[in-house]
């Protein structure tokens, strides 16, 4: 079950947190890039995401319009599809970050809520 | 060929068993995905942990990447989830109006456009072929004989990858979202040999050759129904002689003109009809073609 709810809940996050990363980047990543951004922002304490998860959310985003990409050769080894936030995905973002911070806040008050009737019923 | 190698080569073994029976052109994104992230953990982890063995680094890559099955599912969740969202839509819109519902279908007139396009980037693309083929061939004895045909032989696969994003983008069909992974390494001429020896680039080169009969084909279907309808229009109008019109009405003892107009609007109603099924049919075998030759065969 816990492994369910975790799956379930980083499968709407994912793509947040990705739109973030290329919003904020200083220019186009590759796939492997964000999965170690994403490394970075989760910490020690953070989900347990596997990096596989990422790719075919990233095609998905662009799919939908929400990222473009463009096919560069690399030094070594195979060639590096980088990803850009594009301006509907820009416009998408802002959108998801307003309902993610409801979806937070909703979570919160009830979690709150419900240690303050365990405390008065003494659990 | 390292150790490595070898365990990134075994992994792709496992995951096109894992994703056996799916689409080609899933497989093919996943493996280049799996490819370029491997490629990318390995150096890494062993540039930072040189004591671990290579089947230790493997391990560590693919504990944070997922094992086979798991990266599979991944790659099958996430498809079902974009294509519902993505078709939905077109799902929810239901065509009333019988055999009429083909004008409310935008498939039906991407299709009839993208026949146009078909046509022209046809005859493109045979030239290109042909005129490649024969160059290369000429070249061959020559001291740069083996660069030109190195670049006409890029450049067919090149133009397969942009056909078959643009066969997706415009007729639905699901294609590789990114170009076949390539691994051809050594000199020029070793580099060149393995493009010879390689069946996708025939494939492609077949392709670009068989566009241009089937783009005439393609073209005429669509243009001989439309042209028909435009004329049983225009041929009572304009009174013009030698249309196909007048050469029907020519058994009449009358002349055509504006009187045979309510005549000749529904049958020229009934080719802009068949016009529009027949850019939806072909829009489709289209696309089953550029997958059978660009996608189906294709070695990962």
């Amino acid at each position: 079950m816990k492994s369910k709810f975790s799956k379930e809940l980083n499968a709407g996050t994912l793509s947040l947190v990705i739109l973030t990363i290329l919003e904020r980047s200083a220019g186009p990543m590759y796939g492997y890039l964000i999965a170690k951004s994403m490394e970075k922002s989760a910490g020690t304490g953070g989900p347990d995401i596997k990096k596989g998860t990422i790719y075919p959310i990233l095609r998905s985003l662009e799919k939908q319009g929400l990222l473009s990409s463009e096919v560069e050769p690399s030094d070594s080894g195979p060639p590096r599809k980088y990803y850009s936030i594009t301006k509907h995905g820009q416009s998408e973002l802002k959108e998801w970050i307003v309902i993610w911070k409801n979806t937070r806040e909703f979570v919160d008050n009830a979690l709150v809520l419900d240690n303050i009737v365990r405390k008065k019923k003494g659990k | 060929m390292d150790s490595k190698q070898t365990l990134i080569n075994k992994y792709i073994e496992d995951l096109k068993a894992e994703l056996a029976g799916v689409d080609m052109a899933i497989v093919v994104d996943a493996v280049s995905d799996a490819n370029e992230y491997f490629y990318n953990e390995l150096r890494e982890i062993g540039k930072s942990n040189p004591e671990l063995s290579d089947r230790d680094v493997f391990n560590k890559a693919q504990s944070n990447f997922g094992t086979p099955k798991e990266f599979a599912q991944y790659y099958l969740d996430t498809e079902e989830t974009v294509t519902k969202a993505l078709h939905s839509r077109l799902r929810k819109v239901e065509y009333r109006g019988g055999f009429l519902r083909i004008f409310s279908d935008p498939q039906a007139y991407t299709s009839f456009f993208f026949t146009i396009l078909y046509f022209i980037t046809g005859v493109f693309y045979f030239a290109w072929a042909l005129t490649g083929m024969a160059v290369s061939i000429s070249f061959g004895i020559l001291i740069f004989g083996i660069p030109v045909a190195l670049f006409f032989f890029g450049s067919y696969r090149v133009f397969s990858h942009v056909e078959s994003r643009l066969v997706e983008a415009v007729l639905k069909e699901r294609m590789p979202r990114r170009r076949i992974f390539e691994r051809f390494e050594g000199n020029i001429t070793s580099i060149f040999m393995q493009y010879l020896k390689d069946g996708y680039t025939w494939r492609c080169w077949g392709y670009m050759m068989l566009r241009f009969p089937l783009g005439l084909f393609s073209f005429l279907a669509v243009i001989i129904p439309l042209g028909l309808a435009v004329d049983l229009i225009l041929t009572p109008i304009l009174n013009r002689e030698e249309q196909v019109i007048n050469g029907i009405l020519q058994l009449l003892p009358v002349e055509s003109g504006i009187w045979i107009l309510p005549i000749t609007i529904p049958f020229s109603f009934l080719f802009v009809v068949a016009t529009l099924y027949i850019s939806k049919m072909i829009g489709r075998l289209q696309a089953r073609f550029a997958k059978a030759m660009l996608v189906s065969g294709r070695e990962l």
